[in-house]
């Protein structure tokens, strides 16, 4: 998919007219130019691949559909006609063996659940009841759609019950579907729209990694400098302390997900550091903090150092802070950072955070729950640098280890996951879902290596990402791809000699790599640069002549892991 | 107190903008009291009208709590949907009635 514009086919029983329309004046990115595959024609769609609509290529599909028009028995159950549980489960099974066949069309399938009218009282009291009620039933079958299209990474089941939540008294409107066969109000479609462009931005790898944090009035009450750490409102038996911790507790189940913490604040740092620590009511402790700028300097240039510092573009960052002129002053500034509209009242807090879709990934990895204490084990290795003063002493005392492997389907997710996110150091900025990794992989003159890094400190998982295609004499590096938590540390070095070593093997003559320019991948050109290998500034490509031995970094212990290899 | 013709305005000019945000291009419409509706050479097809109906309805109906079915009233002599100034009118004629 093209971040720039993503070719979509809307696909469903009813006239999507209008939700193509939000789709297309969105203004938010990923732009989606999107065609509507004939009205009512759903299965015909999803099993005819030589149907018209089919003759252009797409990379997305979203197939919305209402449960009667797709799933006959639920039409029958809607009319109080009784129909069998396991026979409409059946039907869901078949409509998802037809939906699976998409996936040879496009590289992403987008599924809205199914939903009821909001004034729909079916069986009243026993709607809930298995064998009888419909919203039992309309449940269950949402729950076997995404237990069936579970184990396809790039398939998504959107959960539209929400935006028929957000949406309200706006959510249906009975003039639209007798005039226009549209079921829902516009309202729903706007949700749907912003659900949707956010959902394709974490497939893109755009999702938000960090959240960087005020202090007074925004962590706790009050002002800490002027109150002291034992006056701030926090916790208690007070609604406004409760709402302070409510949304602490936000921040750090966030945590869990893999999503980063920092402060940025205009405070004294010690006087801050230590209400942090003291404060009994602090949920959020400094250990939950991968860095700060506690300081009285300009917002905007504080969180341009600490990303700096943490090896991460604004582009991730998510900036939250109660005075308007800060947010007003890092919107002007630093407009790549999100800067959420804040609340006045303090009780709405974490339900402001809470509703930000901005952290969404396609994949959740063990990985992404050990972020904050990787960032942690970091710091760590960043004070004995600069303690240590030269690179090459530095990098010896890590006693660095790295287990490479070939691609494989115990690695693919974290593989796919590292491979969609990486936006610093990488080559070329592809993004491919896990089967199309996998599938790409699998040509002969291709391989795929992953690297995994450890050192005294800790273990940073799998963290780098090496694809290589070999054509006559020459091989060609596809994806150099290394996580921002371990750059620098010469794994790059070791991703371009495994490379080499591999070229000797079949005794290629050239090493080479195009790099493609991103918003944010200059990281890599300027390692490329200083890497050794000859630069064509005009078109930026490097080579290196496989005769002469690019060597192993000495301060890595190399292993190879147990593969199990795609061909 | 009946709304202004001023405020009147601003809730179908506010309706518009909304509607702009489905329609393509070529069909967005224009805020002017002269942007023409339907009819031979109004701007909006059969969707964009259904679309904006119901849009104008239900802001005319959230601000200024007048219930209005404009589908019932297209083919009436005064055409109210066919320009912007004719539906103004329409409405302004309305909510004086509901409030005399």
């Amino acid at each position: 998919m093209n971040k720039d514009q993503i070719r979509a086919i809307l696909i469903s029983d009813f006239n999507l007219d209008n939700f193509a329309g939000y789709l297309k004046n969105d203004s938010h990115s990923p732009k989606i130019d999107s065609s509507i595959a004939p009205f009512g024609q759903v299965k015909q769609v999803l099993m005819n691949e030589n149907m018209e609509c089919w003759e252009t290529l797409h990379d997305l599909a979203i197939v919305w559909t209402q449960p009667e028009g797709v799933i006959d028995s639920f039409r029958k159950a809607l009319d109080f006609n009784q129909v069998p549980i396991e026979q409409t489960l059946e039907e869901v099974d078949d409509y998802c063996e037809a939906l699976s066949k998409l996936l040879v069309r496009v590289n992403t399938l987008l599924i809205p659940t199914w939903t009821l009218s909001a004034g729909f009282t079916g069986y009243g009291l026993l709607e809930r009841k298995p064998g009888i009620g419909l919203t039992d039933l309309l449940a269950r079958m949402n729950l076997r759609l995404a237990e069936n299209l579970k184990d396809f990474s790039n398939v998504f089941v959107l959960n539209a019950g929400r935006w028929i939540q957000s949406a309200g008294k706006e959510a249906f409107n009975p003039k639209l579907w007798y005039m226009g066969k549209i079921p829902f109000g516009n309202q729903v479609f706007k949700e749907a729209v912003s659900d949707i462009k956010s959902t394709l931005t974490s497939i893109l790898g755009g999702a938000k990694k960090l959240i960087l944090v005020d202090l007074d009035d925004t962590l706790w009450g009050g002002t800490v400098g002027e109150d002291g750490w034992k006056s701030l409102k926090l916790g208690g038996h007070d609604p406004i302390g409760e709402a302070f911790s409510d949304f602490q507790k936000s921040l750090k189940s966030l945590t869990r997900r893999g999503i980063l913490l920092g402060i940025i604040s205009k405070n004294e740092e010690t006087v801050a550091l230590d209400a942090i620590e003291k404060n009994p009511e602090m949920i959020l402790k400094r250990e939950d903090f991968v860095g700060w700028r506690i300081n009285w300097t300009d917002k905007a240039q504080n969180i341009l150092d600490l990303t700096n510092e943490l090896n991460l573009g604004v582009q991730s960052t998510v900036f939250i802070d109660d005075n308007p002129m800060e947010r007003a002053r890092v919107k002007e500034a630093l407009p790549d950072v999100l800067v959420p509209d804040w609340p006045k009242d303090k009780m709405f807090y974490k339900d402001c955070l809470m509703s930000l879709n901005c952290f969404n990934t396609p994949v959740i990895s063990l990985e992404d729950g050990q972020r904050t204490k990787m960032y942690g084990i970091e710091s760590k290795r960043k004070k004995l640098k600069e303690k240590l003063g030269s690179l090459e002493k530095w990098l010896k005392t890590l006693e660095t280890k790295v287990v490479i492997e070939e691609i494989n389907p115990a690695n693919l997710q974290r593989s796919s996951q590292l491979f969609n996110k990486t936006n610093q150091m990488n080559l070329s900025t592809r993004r491919l879902t896990e089967e199309e990794l996998m599938d790409w992989g699998k040509e002969k003159n291709r391989r795929i290596w992953t690297f995994r890094v450890s050192d005294k400190f800790g273990d940073s998982g799998l963290t780098g990402l090496l694809s290589v295609e070999c054509n006559g004499t020459q091989m060609l590096i596809i994806d150099f791809v290394l996580s921002c938590r371990v750059m620098g540390r010469k794994i790059e070095e070791l991703m371009l000699h495994t490379a080499y070593e591999y070229g000797r093997s079949l005794n290629l003559k050239t090493l080479s790599a195009n790099y493609l320019k991103t918003k944010k991948n200059n990281p890599c050109l300027t390692f490329l640069k200083q890497s050794g290998l000859e630069h064509n500034e005009k078109t930026d490509t490097f080579k290196w002549n496989l005769e002469t031995p690019y060597p192993q970094p000495e301060c890595i212990t190399v292993s190879n892991g147990d593969s199990q290899t795609l061909n | 107190m009946p709304p202004s013709k001023e405020e009147i305005t601003q809730t179908i000019f506010n309706s518009i903008d909304e509607v702009n945000n489905i329609l393509t291009d070529e069909m967005k419409l224009e805020k002017s009291q002269e942007t023409l509706l339907t009819g031979e050479n109004g701007k909006l097809d059969s969707l964009g009208l259904i679309n904006f109906i119901v849009e104008v309805e239900g802001r005319v109906q959230k601000e200024f709590g007048l219930d209005l079915n404009l589908i019932e009233v297209l083919d009436s002599p005064e055409k109210p949907m066919s320009s912007i100034r004719k539906l103004v009118e329409f409405i302004e004629i309305k909510a004086n009635g509901k409030n005399q």
